[in-house]
């Protein structure tokens, strides 16, 4: 078994490592500014939000679950932080109030699906309108400006060079990447994934290790609206909206089962680089954005029926020699 | 397998080459920006701006946000500044979330001008593209709708929300305009229907059973005049309740045909991105735009301040709807 699923992860990275280089030669033939620092910079700018709400996502799903209000709590982080700043709040606490909300709305998600026992796409469909309500009923649909400038150093500061959210980014998939592997608590993440009934009775306390997973997710997703806040100098109950589903499909991309027990942090970063890629190619080399979508949507649908295929042919060879 | 996958390697390996080998050439490049790609207003725009590209002998990329997503806006500038265009002509989805990007293009030494809504701090652009001034637009509107109306009865405006700049502007001068040359004619309603049109459509509603006398409603955001039209079909009162307003022809068309829109007011946006790119090859030569300036397939323009103005407004009608494209 443990055999089977070592050679299983592998042969997926495989494809992935072989889908990211192969996009990123695309990028190196096709226009000179691709490999330039300043790109590569702003590549990784640009896809710290999603990749942060991913990571987050990546968790959830691990566990079989789903978070649809990943995009509307960033969304209401937002606008929360957003109303705080403008209101001539301190940073500190403006932090804090933000991060109350996300574990707020990461306890209600938890406490629906783990404690009330409603389908994870039922409940968390019911708070993502919920959460996009209270933020377009605090932000009156408006979009909130004259956020302060010393708010800017999340989404706008570089040290020694690198942008803020790109180490944000880093460090998060590090942490998250030793609780999965390295912690108790990751296994039993990947085991409730596996089977929930049985995690349960082989002593694994499921209610904790769910909320814990929905509230670091929108803890994630809390960082990701903040950090566009402060990149964009504006704060809208809209933001991360349209994050949800390329996300999802970067997670899935990244190798992660849709049915949870399996998958990873690295995967899902890999994903994320992946679509980031295709979007700044499309735009350097000045291609319309619909061909972006078409793109993401075959490398995904690609990707997914070549891992399809492989573990088929290798299930196969093993009945037959059974 | 392997074949196939070999098979399309190649295959997207020739398109992204072809596309490199069609994207050089020209001297100067122009980033169009929309505010979403894919809508037939902003199509239009591509169409005619892609037009001006060829005319004037520079290349034009027509780009923007596949949703409404004002971040996605920004990743965007971000990536024409990357790709080193000599200028971005971007009409902003949101006034004040696209500022930070513009600043690092103007840091990047490239032209910003904005056209079809303008940026909040008005520093990071050289000059903003307009369709029309509020009082141009504002008077237009209340001169077509006092025609239908007959210079005389009670008449509704219904705006967007009551902070939108544009819109209240539209409003004032289409009721100072009616006040000044009607004197029989009173405005018994003005109503924010914040951008909704289902409010829209029960605000008409309301209004027609407040006012039974109640003889037309002007719409002065996009959403309003199909709404108002819509409830007074449903109430069996075309012709008798007049509407008209600003939307675009595709929106009003199937109300103009069947009689319960008379008239929707509206510049047009092709000519506005042809005007956008104009603008944008007559700044990068070192040259200036100037007031009664004669611009090919556009027209005489304006220039106020640093504004560019069109000013043209097209009356569409059931006769002429199917005309336009946007």
């Amino acid at each position: 078994m443990i055999e089977k699923l070592k050679t299983k992860l592998t042969l997926n990275e495989i494809v992935l490592s072989g889908a990211f280089l192969f996009i990123f030669l695309i990028g190196i033939f096709s226009n000179e500014n691709f490999l330039s620092i300043r790109n590569i910079l702003s590549l990784f700018q640009q896809m710290s939000e999603m990749g942060i709400m991913a990571m987050g996502l990546t968790l959830v799903i691990i566990t079989g679950g789903m978070d649809l209000s990943s995009g509307t709590t960033m969304g209401l982080c937002a606008v929360v932080s957003g109303l705080c700043l403008t209101h001539g709040i301190g940073l500190a606490l403006t932090f804090a109030i933000s991060l109350s909300v996300a574990v707020l709305c990461g306890i209600l998600n938890g406490v629906l699906i783990a404690v009330v026992k409603i389908p994870p796409m039922i409940a968390t469909l019911g708070t993502q309108m919920f959460f996009n309500g209270i933020a377009l009923a605090l932000s009156q649909g408006n979009s909130i400006s004259g956020i302060p400038e010393k708010f800017y150093f999340l989404g706008q500061a570089k040290v020694a060079g690198v942008p803020l959210q790109m180490i944000l980014l880093f460090a998060f998939a590090a942490i998250l990447f030793i609780i999965l592997k390295k912690k108790v608590i990751g296994q039993q993440i990947y085991s409730i994934g596996n089977n929930s009934k049985a995690s349960l009775y082989s002593g694994i306390r499921t209610t904790r290790v769910i909320l814990f997973v929905y509230i670091v997710c929108s803890v994630l997703c809390c960082f990701a609206g903040n950090i566009q806040v402060s990149r964009v100098a504006t704060a809208r109950a809209d933001m991360g909206t349209s994050f949800l589903m390329i996300c999802i499909s970067a997670v899935v991309l990244g190798g992660t089962s849709i049915d949870g027990g399996n998958g990873g942090i690295t995967g899902t970063v890999v994903g994320i680089l992946i679509f980031a890629m295709i979007g700044n190619i499309m735009n350097l080399v000045g291609i319309s954005p619909f061909w972006q979508q078409l793109a993401t949507g075959s490398i995904l649908v690609l990707v997914v029926v070549f891992n399809k295929t492989i573990e088929m042919q290798k299930y196969k060879i093993k009945s037959r020699k059974v | 397998m392997k074949k196939k996958l070999v098979m399309f390697l190649t295959g997207v390996a020739a398109i992204t080459f072809g596309m490199t080998a069609y994207a050089a050439g020209d001297d100067y490049t122009i980033a169009l920006i929309s505010q979403q790609i894919g809508i037939p207003y902003f199509e239009t725009s591509n169409v005619w701006g892609m037009e001006a590209g060829e005319d004037l002998g520079c290349e034009v990329i027509y780009t923007g946000p596949t949703a409404s997503d004002a971040a996605s806006q920004a990743n965007i500038v971000q990536d024409m500044i990357t790709k080193g265009v000599d200028c971005i002509a971007i009409s902003p989805l949101d006034a004040s979330a696209i500022e930070p990007a513009l600043k690092q293009a103007q840091e990047a030494g490239i032209l910003v001008i904005t056209w079809d809504s303008d940026v909040t701090d008005t520093s990071l652009r050289s000059v903003y593209v307009n369709a029309a001034s509020y009082q141009t637009l504002g008077e237009h509107l209340g001169e077509r709708f006092a025609e239908y109306m007959g210079g005389e009865g009670q008449y509704a405006i219904i705006t967007s929300v009551l902070t939108s700049q544009a819109n209240s502007e539209w409003a004032r001068y289409a009721t100072e305009y009616m006040e000044a040359n009607f004197p029989d004619m009173e405005r018994v309603a003005y109503e924010p229907c914040d951008d909704d049109q289902s409010k829209a459509y029960s605000i008409t509603q309301n209004l027609m059973i407040a006012y039974p006398d109640l003889k037309g409603v002007l719409g002065v955001t996009t959403p309003a005049p199909p709404a108002a039209a819509q409830a007074v079909a449903e109430a069996g009162r075309n012709g008798e309740v007049v509407v008209t307003g600003v939307v675009e022809a595709s929106v009003a068309k199937s109300y103009l045909e069947d009689g319960s829109m008379q008239e929707a007011n509206i510049w047009h946006p092709g000519k506005l991105g042809y005007l956008a790119v104009y603008t944008a090859k007559t700044l990068l030569e070192g040259n200036e735009m100037t007031d009664d300036m004669e611009v090919p397939k556009v027209g005489t323009i304006d220039v106020e301040g640093d504004q560019v103005i069109m000013t043209e407004i097209l009356d569409i009608t059931a006769q002429n709807v199917n005309e336009f494209d946007f």
